[in-house]
């Protein structure tokens, strides 16, 4: 893995616009290809073996959260655990995650898992590819996003009910906007019939106890870029639970259980072989050097690096209140002052390339930047 | 073998050609462009204090009691009137709203 400063191409921000990348700068710059990493086919192959073989670890982890009945270290309220068991034990569609990797010094060490609401899914799949295509057509990227996300589309059209496939995100950010109707895009190329409804527009049918869309049609598949935390939180969470239709929500519910960081202590105690994993409790215990992280937080918020008993960084925010975890420090590798996280991404089951968010700090926050890669 | 093949996307860029709307009639944001048939229900407003375009349906209603903020319901221009204030008994037992309020209408970004 190395890291290259380049020419960015001129016009670079037309070119991503004409994309329909309309985010790729706010008051400081998000898509920057002023630099760009490279990677041998070896490393990739190792990024995606590490991948296939956490996300199987996931699954194992999932399932024993629910055989031992450890809902409470995830802070998920008591009504909902049935639901998330019924729609794993049912086999409701998911179809993506990502996780965010350490890579450093030849070894990969997972930090995260955004199981439920990953996003840079657009400049991973579509930007950084069509850049790769102006700056050396010769050159490969591990990066079959697009395919995948078609394909597993299609792989699940026989299991979603009969009707559209709604897709719903906020409406105040271009960025979860432009993710969502990346993945319709796909979707309709994979044959699905789709619709684009806002979350705070969605309806609850009183009568029927259904939820509608904006022409009051029955809501029956619906992927949401909105973490279940919050769903589960709001005024019509428990109308899911309610749902006569029983609709399918995509991610499933049982992502709950990825998607919040209460995992990856559950994952260390049940794999603690597993060269991937970095230790994590959920009390500092005998770490003498270790990240302290709110179970649920979004963009790096509110961590906290210790080292020998001091804090070297942290970051503010809201969030923590329903508990923290805490996991031996790994630092990210610093290329000439830059801190580079890996996501990988699993789309259909199977890892299906990588997007690279650099920060200057060594928490990768909502200031990060996403440099495209190639492999030599 | 980690090459992709050939991407084509329908929604976001080849919906130049469908959208009803042309690019450059936007120009105090960055565009998403949205297949017009599937969008029809949305209007687009403009935001002083952000960039971008902005999608709404139902835009919320209420008055303000005791220095307390109360939402009554919701709107729609692309409806109609009696649609609008419930004439409609079917659509009486609906409402709207009940998501979308915990992150403050931000980014869910992760």
């Amino acid at each position: 893995m190395k890291r290259i400063s380049i020419q960015p191409r001129n016009h670079w921000q037309s070119a991503v616009e004409n994309l329909g990348f309309g985010f790729h700068s706010t008051d400081v710059p998000y898509w920057d290809e002023s630099a760009c990493y490279t990677f041998s086919l070896d490393e990739v192959l190792y990024i995606e073996r590490a991948s296939a073989e956490l996300w199987d670890l996931c699954l194992g982890a999932v399932q024993h959260v629910m055989d031992n009945h450890l809902y409470h270290r995830f802070a998920i309220p008591d009504h909902f655990i049935p639901y998330i068991e019924k729609t794993w034990m049912a086999d409701h569609p998911a179809i993506y995650g990502r996780f965010d990797f350490c890579y450093k010094d030849g070894a990969i060490k997972l930090l995260e898992f955004n199981a439920d609401t990953p996003t840079s899914l657009y400049e991973a799949g579509i930007v950084q590819w069509f850049w790769l295509q102006d700056r050396d057509k010769t050159k490969d990227q591990f990066n079959s996003i697009h395919e995948k996300l078609i394909g597993y589309w299609k792989y699940l059209k026989p299991y979603l009910y009969p009707g559209p496939l709604h897709f719903t995100c906020v409406k105040g950010s271009l960025e979860d906007l432009t993710n969502t109707e990346y993945l319709r895009d796909c979707a309709v190329q994979a044959a699905l019939d789709t619709q684009l409804i806002f979350v705070d527009d969605i309806g609850w049918d009183q009568d029927n106890q259904v939820f509608v869309d904006i022409q009051d049609q029955r809501i029956l598949n619906i992927f949401k870029l909105y973490p279940w935390e919050w769903l589960v939180r709001e005024t019509f969470g428990t109308n899911i639970l309610a749902d006569r239709n029983k609709a399918f929500w995509i991610e499933p519910g049982w992502k709950m259980l990825l998607s919040n960081k209460a995992i990856l202590p559950i994952l260390w105690e049940l794999y603690p072989d597993c060269p991937y994993l970095l230790p994590a409790y959920f009390e500092p215990g005998s770490l003498a050097d270790y990240v302290r992280k709110p179970i649920l937080a979004r963009e790096g918020a509110n961590i906290e690096l210790i080292r020998s008993g001091a804090v070297i960084e942290h970051t503010g925010g809201n969030y923590g209140a329903e508990g923290h975890i805490y996991q031996q420090l790994c630092t990210l590798p610093a290329f000439d002052g830059n801190y580079p996280v890996i996501g990988s991404w699993i789309i259909g089951q199977q890892p299906a390339g990588m997007g690279i968010r650099e920060s200057k700090t060594l928490v990768t926050d909502n200031t990060s930047r996403f440099i495209p890669h190639y492999i030599e | 073998m980690k090459k992709s093949r050939h991407i084509e996307l329908v929604l976001i860029t080849a919906a130049l050609a469908s959208c009803h709307k042309p690019a450059h009639q936007w120009t105090n944001g960055n565009a998403v462009y949205i297949r017009s048939d599937s969008s029809a229900p949305y209007s687009r407003i403009y935001t002083h204090n952000a960039p971008g375009v902005w999608y709404y349906a139902f835009r919320p209603y209420g008055y303000y009691s005791f220095g307390r903020y109360r939402r009554v319901g919701y709107y729609s221009d692309a409806i109609s009137e009696s649609s609008n204030i419930g004439h409609d008994a079917a659509k009486g037992g609906i409402v709207r709203g009940g998501f979308g309020g915990e992150g403050g209408g931000y980014s869910v970004s992760s």
